[in-house]
Order: structure tokens, then C-alpha cells, then sequence
């Protein structure tokens, strides 16, 4: 059951300084990360350890169960940016 | 540099950029991201001294983020605690130009690094253009949410219909502020003067015109669908007479742009639902000139057609085809500007300060000491967090040049001195401390009105409440071990 | 290579389990000429089941941490540490010990046993042994801050001190959670797997989890919170106690068979005031009777309560009473109850055959506090070691602890220790307690020796069999605990160890391991393969080859009790005259708060920190780690705070700043601090993070502490909270 970022986000990337096995994307140093309209957690990679709901300095990172009802789109879009292979 | 000191910087402008530039300077026991790994960009002590033109700080974060947004402005507890680590200090009120000039900082400080944003906005170059009742968006987001430059524009809102050229961001913010019942917006930071303005406002309808196709259109996906999440707004989107999706080359399209094309087909299809507002997305229209005797009556508007040209790219071309749309309030949402700062070079073309990896450069090359970060280096693009990584390669340039002793050194003051230095050329000058008094006064008058905070919009009120004497200047004295301090 | 390792990528992969806490949580390294290049959680770990947190994972940066101590530290006369080698060191330190024996005796000589000692089972067991073989009563542990009330009361009702009943989370029908936070602390003398999922599924199949906390945490905002004021469990326990017994709604039967003393329950609640209880909890007594009813009535339920509910000034009555919940309403040793676990070794045994568990068998020297498993309770150390006379302690080891930062009252286990002949200090980091010490030695980390969770296995919801050779090797200059104790120990005539007959043998130059005497435990105890008479028992040998662990059973057994208690007539008693003293301290209690502390702290858990060592992990500091008391928006106004303020935080017995977090997670009248902050020494990213002491604001008093035991009192502790402009204007 992964964690999913949702609406509230603003690309601060806190949560990939402290994601302890790099799922989360696109990381500051790769390719579209200016363009990034958000970061995404990757369902297939996140151990559920929840470091980055607390660094999130804006409240953007929900578990998949506790996603507020109208970001609850949200989950499927973290899965859409992997299985895209972060084309977006 | 005799026995170590610590590094001295100066950044100007209290943005996110100047504030993520600051972080990165001054270090936290975590360390900073790059490539992977979190590593200490420098073990020098480093003491920052941000310098911005208004009293308050967070830039846009506090000037510009729509009202509605109150969860991205959650993100100024980061620069909050960027304030409180030691060696950072703000000296609000203070401006370039009139209280000090860029090569008396360059001599003050070891490096400056300009975070000034992007002050102006483009202009569409059509007739009609100057007449009132056609404002940039840049203004009327100023003035709604309380920047004390813009605190005494009038907008009318008497019209039925208002046109917003340009489909980014700030455009659906707009549309947003102008739509949404101002019962809702009574419960935000909005600046009290534009809610009473709201709430008089007769517009019924707000027309957002894109030059290119919807698959170009410039706003995010979180925004296009908080669109259609609007109680009491319709979202009408107008796909009709577009070039179907096969003749523009689909699988160039990324993941974004096709969820944003997914959104904008099923509201495509749906029948209008006759609320009392409308939001309407318009495609492949631009205005061409704006009509009216003393004030804007209506927009002249032209279909365009895209083309591709020999190297591939699509332009929009316009066709024969015009319209014109009534409206008494038009607004250009077509980007953002950089302004320049004398003393300065300045790309006229770009609207930036020329730089190479936050290095400002000028027509003899690097130009020692001065940087720049956010808008003002790499252009008004990006959203919040985009300058967190921004400032931090502009931050890793100017360390790389400290540790090459290639910072001009000789004439840095130290901070006692160059604290004196400012408080002279600007006795009002308004320390952390003194943002705070004003912060917590809005908080709780916000907290009385159950809103956020009410905003103060007039400098005078601001300094107004500041005692004479407040100080210190740094946010948190003795507090920390300073993590480069042995 | 053998067998059991796969090659991946050019690295192996490797089984193991995290040693950070409690949770012991299955690990799948990727080893890489000799480094752990990744670190994952390993899905088939039958009771973690794929869960680790970011602690585990990014515990390999402490084995590369440049400020890391990987050879024997000498303090020098101004303060500064130098390198020595090991027979440097350890000569130096057999000769300074024997000076203090032959001056004081033995018993002047005291070992603390952090918290990491608890999956360290060499360790473990050398530390109890060299006490044991000292004949010390200074024994210390972190066990006294939270956990002896724990050990207490499992000797007095079951007969042994680790007898630990645990609730059946996968299949009860109503989890009532007090003083906890499982969602980010993933249990605690309680190891239930994917706990969060495990905690919803209760929900999920029509059941009740309702959690007790004066904080609105990560746990209780997934469930029914009921707030209730710092220290105020042990009367909510109480009261529900009397609920059930005034309207009759115990369970008889289970009473009558399972108990001796049952008697004793309705008289020991008789004089509680429901309206006082209502008072002290901040719930009322129409909620703490319906909560009463509802825990009595469902099919099955469970009470507990873990560090909220053990750091309080009634600790072991509190304890007390959640297992005389559990019995009395029928649930002990039942599906969906209070259940006993199904351990590998049985430890039970293991104490109870050494003569180590126990309670009340002595009394410490100065302030006449029963000893709990052979401990002394920290908040007696400092006098201990000022009080001058026969047993004084003037020499110590401090093994993975921090009682600078963890002990109660511990600006005088500051002061004090640096009053000893001699301080040992085992730590991978000079923190602010190692500084103190004539030498720090360096022991080696979990991913660099065997591991066998010797003491959360007992407890697990899953029951497992786990047992894991060394990840990676140690640097080269660093040792195991047990080698590095057993070297101490050598020098001073001593084997470490408990085991009779151990001290003859080590006469004879046999020194065990202690691998051999734990695998010799497990081969002949319930799980073990008797030396090859029980083909599918185990071994180390067996286990060592099956790193991921062994499942022995699907869920927590029942109908043991007779098996598991050790009073000999095979009942739990509840009749306990220390239990009825404490009882009457409790009623005799004033009821007014003091006027000039007038809010109580309390604890607050943090998912990135454990207990005080985990901050020099980059990591795990990124996303700026402050400590920030979390007060209520109404009591922040009332004393002119702002969110972000920086406050004064001032106890009886210190004071402390910290900024402030304005938020209503927590109740009116509770302000909430996390601990294990304000660090010094040389882990630099520590110490750059800042921080206060929390455990400066607290008191080691002997009438202040849980009387049974001294533990020590962290939550309820009455501050004075006010901006620290206005501190130091009116200073």
C-alpha cells in the first residue's frame, strides 16, 4: 500500500532528500525536472516507510488509503508517470 | 582572507529562490541533494544577509499564490526555518537603486547573489492594448493579493465578461479568483480590498484564450482539474473545429499532455449545466486588437491554424477568421518579464540577467562576485520548487569560486559594520524580529476573522507597527551550533 | 559463497534484520566488496512481511559516518581523545578496575546497558553476566526509564520477568491503545508485523481500535482517538476496573480458574472516585463508563498501553491494570486477547534458570528501591555514586547507552559520572555521555556481527525463528560487544556470565561464546532439535542457514497459560501488597495542579529518531529535523506564543528552549516535546542540529518516581511554558 503525492505539491523535493530507496521522481538531477508539474512516488518501488509525509513541508503526501476524496485521482496519477517510464 | 572568516553574502530578494539560495549557503546537519547523495556543500562558515525591497518577505509565495492555495503557501516553513539557522539575517525595506547600488555590495559582501524575479510582464503588441480596462495579470494577482505597489489599482468589474489572454497558471488563478463565490474567497488571505471588490463584481463569465492548440496549452494538469472541481462554476471547454488529434502528431504528446487532453475531452462532451458562472477554455484564438472609446468594450480575436515549419516545430499562424468577444476587462496572462537592475547587464531579449551556472557574466565575461538564482537567471519558468535546484547549482558556482579564491574579498565588511552601513542609508530598515511583529499581527487578526491572516497592504502600516529599536537582526541568536563551526 | 547467497548485479545478497529497534524488521542487504550497497526490506520475512522503515534503511551511512570511532579512545587531560590500541586500552582499563576492587570490592562497580544491547544478544549477556559474575547491584539500563514496570508486574502476576502477554491484533475485536503511537514507533514490546495494515483490518472487520493519547498522533488520527491528560491512564484503568467489577460485568470463570487473588480486584478499585477519574483523565465519566462496558462486552478485546502509559508516576500500578483488564474480562490466553508468545529461546526459562528475573530480592543501597531483574533504576545513579560508603559505584561500563540524554534528572548523571574512578564507554559516536569517559570504545554495528533477536522474539505476533551470521565485516579496528566485555572481564579475574559453573571453567581458561550457550538453550528448549533427536527443531546452525527466519506458527497460540506462568500452582496472582501501597498512594494523591507548572508534558515519538542515536545519519536529518514543543492553539494564545516562537519550558527541576509548534493535535493543558535532542560530542551533524535536553525538566526524587520500581517519570511533568522574550525580560 504506497504513499502517493498529490495536488499540494510544489516540486521542494524534501521528500527525495530523505526517501530512503529513491522512488521518488524526477529527482533535481534528472532530465524534465523543470518541467515536472509535481514529484511522483513510485507504488512498485516505496516500502510504505513514510519518511516523506513529514518532510513534506506542504502536506502533499498521503497513504494511497488516506488520500482526501478529490485528490483521490492522485494515485493512479503517481502510477501513470512510472508506467509512462517518466515520459511526462 | 587571514584566519578564517566566515564567508559573507548578500542576497537580494527574499523569495523562494534568494530563501533556497540561502539554505544551500548556510547548510543544515542533513546536507544538501545532488545526484543522489546528500553531501555538505562547504565546511567555511557562511553568513547571509538577505536585502528586499519590501518589508516582507516570501516573494511571490506570499505576493502571488492564489488565495485559494493555501497548502503551497505552507511551503514558507521552510524559509522559516532557512531564517532561524544561524549566520542568516534579513534587512527588509531596504532597496537596490535607491538605498544601495549593486558595486557597493559587491564591494560590501564576498558575493551577491541577485533573486529579484521577474518584475514586468510583455506586452501583446496590438492596438488598443493601453486602454484602461486592459491590465497585465501580473497586476491584478498583485493587487489581489495585497502587494502594497498595486494596493490602490482599481479593476472594474462591472462587465458581464472578462478575457484573459494567455492559458498558463496564473491565467486558471485568475479565472479562479474571479469566479469563485466570495463567501469562498472570505475565507483566505485574499487583501480585504479586492474581496470587497469581489464582491461587487457583476462577471459572470471569464474567456481564456491560447494562442496554440489545447495540446500546447501552458497550465498544469492539478490546475486544469481543480477547474472542473468548482462549486457554482462551469467549465466549458470549446474543442469544436479543432484540428482532430490525429492530424497533430499525438505520440509526440508525453504523459502530461495526454492527461490534460483526457481532461479536456470529457469536459468537451459535456452538455452545459446552466450554473451561474462559467469558466470557457478557448483554443487557437489571439486578440488582435481591443476596441473601445475610453476604455475596453470588446476584443477583436483571430482563429489561428498551426503550422509546423521546416525544422518541425509548430507555430501558430492566424487565419481570416475573427470574432469578437464583448468585454469591459481584459487581462494578459502571457508571462512573466525580468525588469533591469543599473549597474547591471541585462538581456533585453530574454528578459534575464546573462549568467553561465548562475555566474553573471557581461561583455568582458564573468563578472567577479555577482550571481544570479530563480526567474531573474533562468527566465519565468518553473513552479516553487524549481528554484530549490536552481539556486543550488548557482550556490555550488559561487562556493567553487570561493574555495579558487576568485570572490573579490578586499573590501568585505564585516556584519556589525555593514549592518551599520544599511541602518544608515535606511534608518527604517525591517530586521526578522521586526517581520515577525508584523506576521503574528496579521495572524491574529486573521485568527479573530477565522481567515489565515489579514494582510496589511500599505508599507507605512507595516513599519507603523514596528517599535523603534526592534532588533536583533538574526532570527535565532544563540540557539544553534552552527554546523560549520568546530 | 554458499548456498543460501545470491548473486545480484556482481553484489550478494544477504539476509538479516534490522537492529534499530524493537520491530527487528527482515533486511535484504546487496553486499558489495565487503559494503552494503543497498539495503531493502525483505518480503518474506514471515512477520515483517516487506516492512522497513527509513531508519533500517539508511542505518548503513553510521558504518561509513566520518565521525564514526573506529579504534580504542583515550580522553586525554584536556578533554581531546587519542588514538591507543586495544591492549593499550584494555590493560589500562583491567588495571584501573582492579585498583577499584581491591580498594572497594566488586560490587563498586556498575554497568549500564543501553538500548541497542536488546537485539544484541552477545552483548546482552555479557553485560547481565559480568554484573551477575561481579555480584554488583549497580547494574543500570535504559529498562528503567520505561520498561521495568514491564518486568515488575510480569514477575509478580506470572512469575518471571520477560512474561509478557501481548494483544492479539489480527484477531480481536477491540484494541483499546493507551500511551502508543504503533503507526510511526511499529511496536513496542509488541512485534506485529505490517502493524498499521494489522491495526486497520481490525476496523476493517467490524471491530473497535480506539487510542488514548494526549496527542492526536499519526496512530489515533487513522482510529477513535480519546485524549486524555498526561498521566492520567492509570486513573482511566482504574476506573474502568471499577466499572466492570460494580456492574458485574467481569468474566467469573476465568477469574476462578485462571487467578489466585482475584478477590483482591474489586477492593483494590473500591475507592475510586469516577468523578475524580473524570477529573484527572479529562474524560468523562459517561465516556469511561461506556468505554468500560463496550471493552467487556466484545467478543474479544485487548487493552495496552506502551511509553505513554509506562513513564507516568504510577507506572507498575498502570501496568498493573492493564493485564487485570485483560484478565478480568476473560480475554488473557484467548484468540482476539492477551496473549502469550511463541519464542524461539525460550528467555523465560533462560532468566528464571540464572537466577536473573526476579523482583524485590534487594533493595538498592541508598534510596531502598526494589531491584527489578537484578537493576538498579536510574534515577538512583547519582547518588549511588555520590554517597559515600560500602557499594558505592566508582567505576562503569556504559554499553550503546546515553543516559546524558535518556536518564531522568540527567543533568546529574552528567555531573556524576565524571565523578567515577573510571567510565568505559562502548559507542560508535562520542556523544554527549561517551565524552565523559576515560575511554570509548568501539563496538561493532549490527550489519557486522551475528544477530538473534534475543528480546522482542518472545513477543512477536508471527512467532519466528531468526538467527543471521554478520552482514559485512567490522573495520578493522573495531570489536564486538561481548569480545570487547570478555576482555575486560578477563582482566579482572571474571568470566561474564551468569551460568553456573562459568567462573570454574573460566579458571580453566574456557570462555565460551556466547553463541554457544544460547544455541546450547535453544537446542534442548521447546523449539530446539535436541542435538539431532528432533529432526525439524532448530539450531543456530539450521537458522544461520535460513537467514530470512523461520516461521513456527501462524499467530499467537492460546490455551498456554498453564505452560507460561511460573508460580508454581500454574495461576496468575493478583494479589500483590505493593500493588495495594500503590493503589492507596494513588487515592492519597493531592488533586491540585501547581499553580506555577500549570501544563504537563509529555513524550512525543518521532518516525526519524530512535531514543538519541539516530541523528548523524544525513538521511535521516535532510528535511530539517527541529524539535518543537507542540502546544494548543488556546493555551498559545493565552500565553502570547506564535507558531515558530521560541519558548521557555520550565519544570520544578530545570528549564529547557525549544520553538514552538502551535497546533491542536495536542489537548488543552498538554504540551508535547520529543526527547533525545540537544546533543554535544563529536557526531557534528547531531550536535549542529540543536536541540534541548528534555530530561533536564524531570526529577529522579525517590518519592517522585513509580515507587516499585523507579522508573523514571517523563510524561505528566508539570511545566511552565511562556515566550523566551518574556523569560529573559524578566530575568
Amino acid at each position: 500500500m504506497p504513499y502517493v503525492i498529490a495536488a499540494p505539491c510544489v516540486a521542494d523535493y524534501s521528500c527525495v532528500e530523505v526517501c530512503p530507496v529513491d522512488c521518488i521522481h524526477p529527482t533535481p538531477d534528472e532530465a524534465g525536472f523543470e518541467q515536472a508539474e509535481q514529484m511522483y512516488i513510485n507504488p512498485a518501488e516505496c516500502i510504505d516507510c513514510e519518511a516523506c509525509v513529514e518532510a513534506c513541508p506542504v502536506d502533499a503526501i498521503f497513504a494511497a488509503d488516506e488520500l482526501p476524496e478529490r485528490w483521490l485521482q492522485y494515485a493512479e496519477i503517481n502510477i501513470g508517470y512510472f508506467e509512462s517510464n517518466g515520459r511526462g | 582572507m587571514g584566519e578564517r572568516r566566515p564567508l559573507r553574502v548578500a542576497v537580494v530578494g527574499a523569495g523562494p529562490a534568494g530563501m533556497y539560495a540561502a539554505g544551500h549557503l548556510l547548510g543544515s546537519p542533513g546536507g544538501t541533494y545532488i545526484d543522489g547523495r546528500l553531501v555538505q556543500l562547504t565546511d567555511m562558515p557562511v553568513e547571509v544577509d538577505m536585502l528586499e525591497r519590501l518589508p516582507t518577505p516570501w516573494g511571490l509565495v506570499r505576493g502571488a499564490v492564489a488565495p485559494d492555495h493555501p497548502e503551497k503557501k505552507l511551503v514558507t516553513r521552510v524559509f522559516e526555518a532557512i531564517a532561524a539557522r544561524p549566520g542568516f539575517r534579513f534587512f527588509g525595506n531596504v532597496e537596490i537603486g535607491r538605498d544601495v547600488r549593486p558595486a557597493e555590495l559587491a564591494q560590501w559582501y564576498d558575493a551577491v547573489i541577485y533573486a529579484v524575479g521577474a518584475a514586468s510582464d510583455p506586452h501583446m503588441g496590438i492596438p488598443g492594448e493601453e486602454l484602461p480596462g486592459c491590465w497585465s495579470a501580473r497586476e491584478f494577482v498583485a493587487w489581489y493579493s495585497g502587494h502594497p505597489d498595486f494596493a490602490d489599482l482599481h479593476f472594474d468589474l462591472s462587465g458581464e465578461r472578462a478575457v484573459i489572454v494567455g492559458n498558463g497558471n496564473v491565467a486558471l488563478d485568475v479565472a479562479r479568483i474571479l469566479t469563485v463565490d466570495s463567501a469562498q474567497l472570505a475565507k483566505t488571505d485574499i487583501a480585504d480590498h479586492a474581496l470587497s471588490a469581489l464582491r461587487t463584481s457583476a462577471i459572470r463569465e471569464v474567456v481564456i484564450l491560447g494562442r496554440r492548440g489545447h495540446l500546447q496549452a501552458a497550465f498544469n494538469n492539478p490546475e486544469l482539474d481543480e477547474l472542473t472541481e468548482l462549486a457554482n462554476v462551469e467549465l466549458l471547454v470549446d474543442l469544436e473545429d479543432l484540428p482532430s488529434d490525429h492530424e497533430v502528431v499525438l505520440d509526440e504528446a508525453d504523459w502530461t499532455t495526454l492527461r490534460k487532453l483526457e481532461t479536456l475531452r470529457r469536459y468537451a462532451a459535456r452538455p452545459a449545466t446552466g450554473r451561474s458562472k462559467r469558466i470557457v477554455l478557448r483554443f487557437l484564438t489571439s486578440p488582435v486588437e481591443l476596441i473601445g472609446v475610453d476604455r475596453v468594450e470588446a476584443a477583436l480575436v483571430v482563429r489561428n491554424h498551426l503550422e509546423r515549419d521546416a525544422a518541425g516545430r509548430l507555430h501558430a499562424r492566424p487565419t481570416e477568421e475573427e470574432a469578437i468577444i464583448q468585454t469591459g476587462l481584459v487581462l494578459r496572462a502571457v508571462g512573466y518579464f525580468g525588469a533591469p537592475i543599473p549597474g547591471l547587464p541585462f538581456d533585453d531579449h530574454k528578459g534575464v540577467i546573462p549568467n553561465q551556472h548562475g555566474r553573471v557574466v557581461d561583455h568582458d565575461g564573468i563578472v567577479p562576485g555577482a550571481y544570479v538564482t530563480g526567474w531573474v537567471k533562468r527566465g519565468p519558468s518553473g513552479i516553487i520548487g524549481t528554484n530549490k535546484k536552481c539556486a543550488r547549482d548557482t550556490v555550488r558556482s559561487l562556493l567553487a569560486d570561493a574555495s579558487a579564491q576568485h570572490l573579490p574579498t578586499a573590501g568585505t565588511l564585516n556584519k556589525d559594520t555593514v549592518a551599520d552601513v544599511l541602518r544608515t542609508r535606511q534608518p527604517q530598515l525591517v530586521p526578522y524580529e521586526a517581520w515577525k511583529i508584523i506576521d503574528r499581527h496579521e495572524r491574529r487578526a486573521g485568527r479573530l476573522a477565522g481567515r489565515p491572516r489579514i494582510k496589511l497592504t500599505r508599507v507605512t502600516d507595516m513599519l507603523e507597527l514596528i517599535p523603534t529599536g526592534t532588533g536583533p537582526d538574526v532570527a535565532a541568536p544563540e540557539r544553534r551550533a552552527s554546523w560549520a563551526t568546530r | 559463497m554458499s548456498h543460501r547467497d545470491a548473486q545480484i548485479d556482481g553484489g550478494v545478497s544477504k539476509k538479516l534484520f534490522c537492529g534499530i529497534c524493537e520491530a527487528s524488521c527482515g533486511l535484504v542487504a546487496t553486499v558489495v566488496g565487503g559494503e552494503v550497497v543497498k539495503l531493502r526490506p525483505d518480503p518474506e520475512h514471515p512477520n515483517s512481511r516487506g516492512f522497513a522503515c527509513s531508519k533500517g534503511i539508511a542505518f548503513p551511512a553510521v558504518r561509513v559516518d566520518p565521525d564514526r570511532v573506529l579504534q580504542p579512545l583515550r580522553r586525554e587531560p584536556d578533554g581531546s581523545f587519542a588514538p591507543v590500541s586495544w591492549d593499550v586500552a584494555l590493560d589500562d582499563i583491567g588495571r584501573r578496575l582492579r585498583a577499584v576492587i581491591k580498594s572497594h570490592g566488586r560490587e563498586s562497580i556498575g554497568v549500564y546497558l543501553g538500548n541497542p544491547n536488546g537485539w544484541n544478544y552477545g552483548a546482552f549477556l555479557s553485560l547481565i553476566g559480568l554484573c551477575a559474575a561481579l555480584k554488583t547491584k549497580h547494574f543500570y539500563g535504559a529498562t528503567s526509564v520505561d520498561i521495568n514496570n514491564y518486568w515488575a508486574v510480569g514477575q509478580l502476576l506470572y512469575g518471571n520477568n520477560l512474561a509478557n502477554p501481548v494483544p492479539d491484533l489480527h484477531r480481536t475485536d477491540f484494541f483499546l491503545c493507551i500511551g502508543a503511537n504503533p503507526v510511526i514507533s511499529h511496536g513496542s514490546m509488541i512485534n506485529v508485523g505490517r502493524v498499521r495494515e494489522t491495526m486497520l483490518g481490525i476496523v476493517e472487520r467490524g471491530g473497535r481500535v480506539v487510542v488514548v493519547d494526549p496527542r492526536r498522533t499519526e496512530t489515533a488520527e487513522l482510529f477513535e482517538h480519546l485524549p486524555i491528560r498526561p498521566s492520567g491512564d492509570v486513573w482511566l484503568l482504574a476506573a474502568m476496573l471499577k466499572v466492570i467489577f460494580d456492574e458485574r460485568l467481569q468474566d467469573r470463570r476465568a477469574l476462578e480458574q485462571m487467578t489466585r487473588g482475584h478477590e483482591t480486584l474489586p477492593m483494590l478499585v473500591r475507592g475510586i472516585d469516577l468523578d475524580r477519574a473524570a477529573r484527572e483523565t479529562g474524560i468523562s465519566v459517561e465516556r469511561i463508563t461506556n468505554l468500560a462496558r463496550d471493552f467487556a462486552a466484545a467478543p474479544s478485546a485487548s487493552v495496552y498501553g506502551r511509553c505513554g502509559a509506562s513513564l507516568g508516576p504510577y507506572a507498575t500500578l498502570a501496568k498493573y491494570l492493564i493485564d487485570a483488564l485483560n484478565i478480568a474480562t476473560g480475554n488473557l490466553d484467548r484468540p482476539g486477547g492477551w496473549c502469550f508468545g511463541r519464542p524461539m529461546l525460550d528467555t523465560e526459562k533462560l532468566t528464571a534458570l540464572l537466577k536473573l528475573s526476579g523482583y524485590d530480592r534487594w533493595r538498592t543501597r541508598v534510596d531502598g528501591i526494589p531491584e527489578v531483574f537484578g537493576t538498579s533504576p536510574m534515577a538512583t545513579l547519582p547518588r549511588e555514586i555520590r554517597t559515600p560508603g560500602p557499594g558505592q559505584l566508582r567505576a562503569m561500563v556504559i554499553a550503546s547507552g546515553n543516559p546524558v540524554t535518556s536518564g531522568p534528572a540527567s543533568g546529574q548523571i552528567e555531573q556524576t559520572l565524571q565523578e567515577l574512578d573510571l567510565l568505559v564507554s562502548l559507542d560508535p559516536y562520542i556523544t554527549e555521555t561517551s565524552r565523559l569517559a576515560h575511554y570509548v570504545l568501539p563496538p561493532a554495528l549490527w550489519l557486522e556481527r551475528e544477530g538473534m533477536p534475543i528480546f522482542t522474539q518472545s513477543h512477536s505476533a508471527v512467532p519466528y525463528a531468526q538467527w543471521v551470521p554478520a552482514t559485512v565485516p567490522p573495520p578493522k579496528e573495531v570489536r564486538e560487544d561481548w569480545w570487547i566485555i570478555d576482555q575486560i572481564s578477563k582482566r579482572i579475574g571474571v568470566v561474564p556470565s551468569a551460568a553456573p559453573g562459568a567462573q570454574l571453567l573460566g579458571r580453566l581458561g574456557i570462555r565460551p561464546k556466547p553463541s554457544l550457550l544460547v544455541d546450547m538453550v535453544l537446542r534442548v528448549g521447546p523449539e530446539g532439535d535436541l542435538f539431532g533427536l528432533r529432526r525439524r527443531g532448530l539450531s543456530r546452525k539450521k537458522l544461520i542457514a535460513n537467514p530470512g527466519g523461520i516461521k513456527l506458527a501462524d499467530g499467537l497460540p492460546t490455551a498456554v497459560l498453564r505452560e507460561r506462568v511460573h508460580h508454581k500452582d500454574r495461576r496468575v496472582h493478583l494479589d500483590h501488597p505493593v500493588i495495594t501501597a500503590e493503589m492507596d498512594r494513588l487515592l492519597a494523591s493531592p488533586e491540585r495542579d501547581d499553580p506555577d507548572y500549570p501544563l504537563r508534558l509529555f513524550s512525543v515519538r518521532e518516525l526519524r529518531s530512535q531514543n538519541s542515536w539516530m541523528h548523524n545519519v544525513p538521511k535521516l536529518m535532510a528535511a530539517d529535523r527541529v524539535q518543537r514543543l507542540r502546544i494548543h492553539p488556546q493555551d498559545a494564545d493565552e500565553l502570547g506564543i506564535d507558531d515558530g516562537d521560541e519558548v521557555e519550558i520550565a519544570s520544578r527541576h530545570g528549564r529547557i528552549i525549544a520553538p514552538a509548534r502551535v497546533s491542536d493535535e495536542v489537548m488543552r493543558g498538554s504540551v508535547g516535546l520529543p526527547q533525545g535532542w540537544g546533543h554535544r560530542g563529536g557526531w557534528r551533524r547531531a550536535v549542529a542540529a540543536g536541540g534541548s535536553t528534555y530530561n533536564l525538566l524531570t526529577t529522579n526524587a525517590p518519592s517522585e518516581v513509580d515507587v516499585p520500581t523507579g522508573n523514571a517519570v517523563f510524561n505528566g511533568v508539570a511545566v511552565r511554558v511562556r515566550p523566551l522574550v518574556t523569560a529573559k525580560e524578566e530575568s
